[in-house]
């Protein structure tokens, strides 16, 4: 138990760092695209500005290094008036994690789907964008929870695998959503965004909630998560 | 100095999200029972009566099991016992020793179910039950209630066991 409160002490911790570095880069590279991007040629806007579809690389990123969770997710958009981005994400999110000190294995691999919108705050028409959006994100999925060490009764004595599959359970959320984007050449936009995400309702099966919710991250009622997206405009 | 940026943020973005390990602190799993006085009318109507400590030495065996759950209580009111993980029934032996050496026997059957209940991978695996009935013999016991038919970690008072008492 001490070990679990040391390592959620340094977690904790760990987080409230990352945030402030993350943060403070933030603001920095606002002022750093400003400055190089500032005097690019602007368009003229229309209501139906364009569609453009991309795909979150963070995701990919997590999956190739072996992290215990991923998800690769894709996105369509809509650009009305350079200002309104009203936008579509899918993916599939995928979890294999063992817990710490117990050898109990869970896994899910599931699709997740969020509907929303981004607001651009930037004057210039110039392909590059500072975004606050907001999205309505859900995920019914199935999960797994396995033990290879079977769970034995101390008084009475009988033991039983422990392997429960196919638990269904789902999950829904919003997410406030700060992000940062800009035009590399032509069709080509390149960006990143953080996410505070709020659980609205979960429905986990009766066994015990799961670990990782598809789209949502690590179960809790908040989380935080985020996505570095390449997006075409077509 | 902007790619520079969008590496930094593609190592710190996927940490941001850290686990943090939260078993709760309380995770026995037991059936609570409360001892109660009872009576009976003339007509053999049942009357509950107010929490009593039991003055007798009582000890617990579970039957089946040939283990002794609770030894020796004295002075209680109330006890809380161990469950069988996947037992459809479980049979409880309760004696009673007065001062002066007469013993009382009474058993109580319970009824239930058993599922297994996980908050983390991180933590351990238990068993949560609900109880669907409870029957016990009539010697010093005069009837059991179910209180609270889920065990589980929130420690709520499950069976309420009344038993005789003079009239």
């Amino acid at each position: 138990m001490m070990a679990l409160r040391t390592f959620k002490y340094i977690s904790v911790r760990l987080s409230s760092i990352l945030l402030a570095l993350c943060l403070s880069l933030s603001s920095h590279t606002v002022s750093a695209q400003e400055i190089q991007f500032g005097e690019k040629e602007q368009k003229s806007v229309h209501l139906i500005d364009g569609i453009a579809v991309g795909a979150d690389i963070l995701g990919f990123g997590l999956k190739a290094m072996g992290s215990d969770w991923s998800q690769m997710e894709v996105m369509a958009r809509i650009n009305m008036l350079d200002k309104y981005f009203p936008i579509f994400e899918m993916g599939i999110g995928e979890a294999d994690h063992e817990g710490v000190d117990l050898d109990n294995h869970f896994t899910v691999r599931a699709p997740y789907f969020r509907i929303g919108a981004d607001y651009n705050f930037t004057k210039k028409h110039n392909g590059n964008r500072l975004f606050l959006g907001l999205r309505y994100g859900f995920s019914f999925f199935n999960y797994n929870i396995d033990s290879p060490t079977p769970l034995e009764d101390p008084i009475w004595g009988a033991k039983q695998e422990v392997n429960f599959s196919d638990l269904s359970g789902n999950s829904h959320w919003a997410e406030l959503v700060f992000g940062l984007e800009t035009r590399l050449w032509s069709i080509v936009h390149l960006g990143w965004d953080v996410r505070m995400k709020l659980r609205i309702v979960e429905n986990p099966h009766s066994i015990g909630s799961p670990w990782y919710v598809p789209g949502f991250g690590l179960n809790d009622t908040t989380s935080w998560g985020g996505s570095f997206k390449v997006l075409f405009d077509i | 100095m902007k790619v520079k940026d969008f590496i930094y943020l593609l190592f710190a973005l996927p940490l941001l999200s850290c686990e943090s390990v939260t078993c709760p602190i309380n995770n026995t799993v037991a059936c609570v029972y409360g001892f109660y006085a009872s009576a009976r009318t003339s007509d053999g109507t049942f009357v509950e009566g107010a929490a009593i400590s039991i003055g007798d030495t009582l000890t617990i065996t579970a039957m089946g099991a040939d283990s002794v759950i609770a030894n020796r209580l004295i002075n209680k009111n109330g006890v809380s016992l161990p469950v069988s993980f996947y037992g459809d029934t479980d049979s409880l032996m309760f004696t009673f020793i007065d001062a002066q050496g007469a013993v009382g026997r009474d058993t109580i059957r319970i009824d239930k179910t058993n599922r297994a209940h996980l908050d983390d991978p991180s933590c351990p695996l238990h068993m949560w039950h609900t109880i669907t009935a409870v029957q016990s013999t009539r010697h010093l016991i005069d009837t059991v209630l179910i209180n609270h038919s889920d065990i589980n970690y929130d420690g709520l008072e499950n069976l309420q066991i009344y038993f005789r008492t003079a009239q």
